[in-house]
């Protein structure tokens, strides 16, 4: 990065930081540090959700996803819309009616506390271990600029980020939120527009769209039904739809944005918005993938997109093997190159024959470049057994890197920061209010005054940013990073949605019932996670199923006097 | 029923005002359409036009 890009950079930071410090000042109570005094509007609540949703994994990971593997990965939103419509029906003013700090606090209400603890301490598992990939990901960013080792650049992250949540509270993570994702569309909307003007004389962006639909980069939708099948149109529905169901409706990174909405009324608006718009901005992101996908059958991509395993291997006893397939892939992108032009000039002539001829040279030329590309990344795996042999994550910011103006590669690398600080403040927060209001205050300390309470929440924030910290250092092993926090949160969702849905319409079931079965639906997920082959997505049709129907079957046999609100 | 000793209640945190009015909120209609269901099958149509979009998106430049 060059001096003009280092100033963009800093200067964005600083005014999200400063603003998110003004916005956020005067919190002097619990009340006011983690629900934001309840004053917030519904374009305020629907872009801090929008933005904790879409953290820098988004930005760095989704348009690599659409690179390596095509826009299919949208399917998986599809259920979204869908569950912001039930949310907004059923647990939006319940919640508010209730008052209620935590999503779980809610299940005291209703079965009992220890039902409302397990499923608290379920989220603070599955949340503590996410948020150590979304801080994982901005030092990344960190790690490509600077050439500096992973560990040592997400360590350093995740300190500022500490300190930066522990100071603001929700009202400061709200706020940046918003600004935030504005400076996010914005900067994408820029990288997009780039990728465009970078191909090739000749080549619009029609063009570029049958390039990367007739490479399978466009593959959208899917509606065949195959149970083995990770995207499509049934699994995104029907599985997005739990995902959603789940995330929006009883985690509380997401559920503390809206219980700060100033109503009913305002907290709907808010989901309701993200319902219409994170679709499009999906499809968009994925979209941006396609098409450095599409850049980079003009211009040469490299063989391995990490550029530190590059650099390790280059210097390594592998380096002579290496330069080898680096010169065969050379020739083979050449030929790719050649069949890609071919293709484009014959389908201007309409000859569809020809067209369907050209197109399948493409592929040929593809598969063969793709076969050179694995046998280098077995070259580094040989070099480092413990090397990570998906590049997806580096396949976008090296693009940004490589090819974007002066002030714009900044102006992206702040999005995915800004990105970052958003989603991890959002969670840390929410970690720490669960920590404070469900466990600290219900089970630990009950008389302790305001002070008290915000002194060990900004405690609490700040021993979760540690454990983030450490978790991170394990992330480089996960692959997509995108996919990874997904199927995280998938091996935890079903069971909590399963909670949350017989509270609100199975009311004849207690919490003795609830509890219990809430630990056959989260060991049967975890036995599909381990020894079945089930794509992730089911595992929240699975976790919720299992928990609903094992719940009915002991509710009779621990008796029907367990339900409180019953 | 009600729990024995709801920890963080309403009361205790303030909140029952809040809750009473939020009630009273809840009824308010959307700034558009004027029905909670009207803006819902909007959010439900738009999104059958997407999976339409996307759909077409995908065969056009398969």
């Amino acid at each position: 990065m060059r001096t003009l890009d280092w100033a963009v950079l800093a200067l964005t930071l600083l005014s999200i930081v400063l603003y998110g410090l003004y916005k956020g000042r005067g919190s002097r109570n619990i009340k006011g540090y983690l629900l934001a005094d309840k004053q917030m509007r519904w374009y305020t609540v629907a872009l801090s959700i929008m933005a904790t949703q879409a953290s820098a994994i988004t930005f760095t990971s989704t348009p690599g996803q659409a690179y390596a593997d095509g826009m299919r990965f949208v399917q998986f939103y599809l259920g979204l819309p869908i569950a912001m419509v039930i949310l907004s029906v059923t647990a939006v003013p319940i919640y508010h009616k209730l008052g209620v700090y935590t999503a779980y606090e809610y299940l005291e209400h209703r079965f009992d506390v220890k039902t409302r603890t397990l499923t608290s301490i379920i989220f603070l598992i599955q949340r503590g271990l996410a948020v150590g990939i979304t801080i994982y990901a901005p030092s990344l960013v960190l790690s490509i600029m600077l050439g500096w080792d992973i560990r040592i650049a997400s360590t350093l992250i995740g300190g500022i980020i500490i300190i930066y949540t522990t100071s603001g509270g929700v009202k400061a993570v709200n706020w940046t939120d918003f600004q935030q994702l504005l400076i996010i569309m914005f900067g994408m909307a820029m990288a997009f527009i780039m990728t465009i003007v970078l191909l090739p004389n000749g080549i619009g962006f029609t063009d570029a769209l049958h390039v990367a639909g007739g490479m399978g980069r466009l593959n959208a939708i899917d509606f065949s039904f195959d149970l083995h099948n990770e995207y499509s149109f049934w699994s995104g529905l029907i599985g997005g739809t739990f995902v959603a169901l789940a995330y929006f409706g009883t985690d509380q990174s997401q559920v503390q944005r809206y219980l700060t909405g100033s109503s009913v009324r305002q907290s709907r608006l808010g989901l309701l918005f993200n319902g219409m718009a994170k679709v499009p901005m999906q499809f968009f992101i994925l979209l941006i993938g396609a098409m450095v996908f599409v850049f980079y059958q003009f211009q040469r991509p490299p063989l391995f997109f990490n550029p530190v395993e590059t650099r390790k291997i280059e210097q390594s006893r592998y380096a002579d093997r290496y330069q080898a397939v680096e010169r065969r892939y050379d020739a083979a992108f050449e030929n790719k190159t050649e069949a890609v032009q071919r293709y484009l000039a014959v389908r201007r002539s309409g000859d569809e024959s020809a067209i369907r001829d050209a197109r399948a040279a493409v592929n040929a030329a593809s598969k063969n470049a793709e076969a050179i590309r694995a046998e280098g990344i077995d070259i580094i795996k040989q070099n480092d057994p413990n090397v990570d042999p998906s590049d997806t994550n580096y396949i976008f910011l090296s693009f940004v890197m490589k090819y974007l103006p002066l002030g714009l590669v900044g102006l992206v690398f702040a999005c995915i920061f800004a990105a970052s600080m958003t989603s991890t403040s959002g969670e840390l927060s929410a970690l720490a209010t669960c920590t404070i209001v469900d466990v600290y205050k219900r089970h630990i300390k009950k008389g302790g005054d305001e002070k008290h309470y915000l002194f060990v929440s900004r405690l609490a924030m700040a021993l979760w940013g540690v454990y983030a910290i450490f978790f991170a250092q394990y992330a480089s092993n996960l692959g997509s990073l995108v996919v990874a926090v997904n199927i995280l949160g998938s091996l935890f969702y079903g069971t909590m949605l399963a909670i949350f849905l017989i509270a609100f319409y199975l009311k004849w079931i207690g919490g003795t019932a609830t509890f219990w079965a809430a630990f056959v639906g989260e060991a049967v997920v975890l036995y599909c996670f381990v020894f079945t082959s089930i794509p992730w997505l089911w595992y929240n049709v699975v976790g919720c199923l299992v928990v609903i129907v094992t719940a009915l079957i002991l509710n009779p046999l621990v008796g029907k006097n367990q339900s409180r609100s019953s | 029923m009600r729990p024995a000793n709801p920890v963080f209640s309403p009361i205790e945190t303030g909140n029952s005002q809040l809750a009473t009015g939020n009630s009273e909120r809840d009824s308010e209609s959307p700034p558009v359409f004027h029905r909670w269901a009207s803006l819902y099958g909007i959010v439900l149509a738009e999104l059958a036009v997407l999976i339409a979009l996307f759909y077409a998106f995908t065969k056009v430049f398969e």
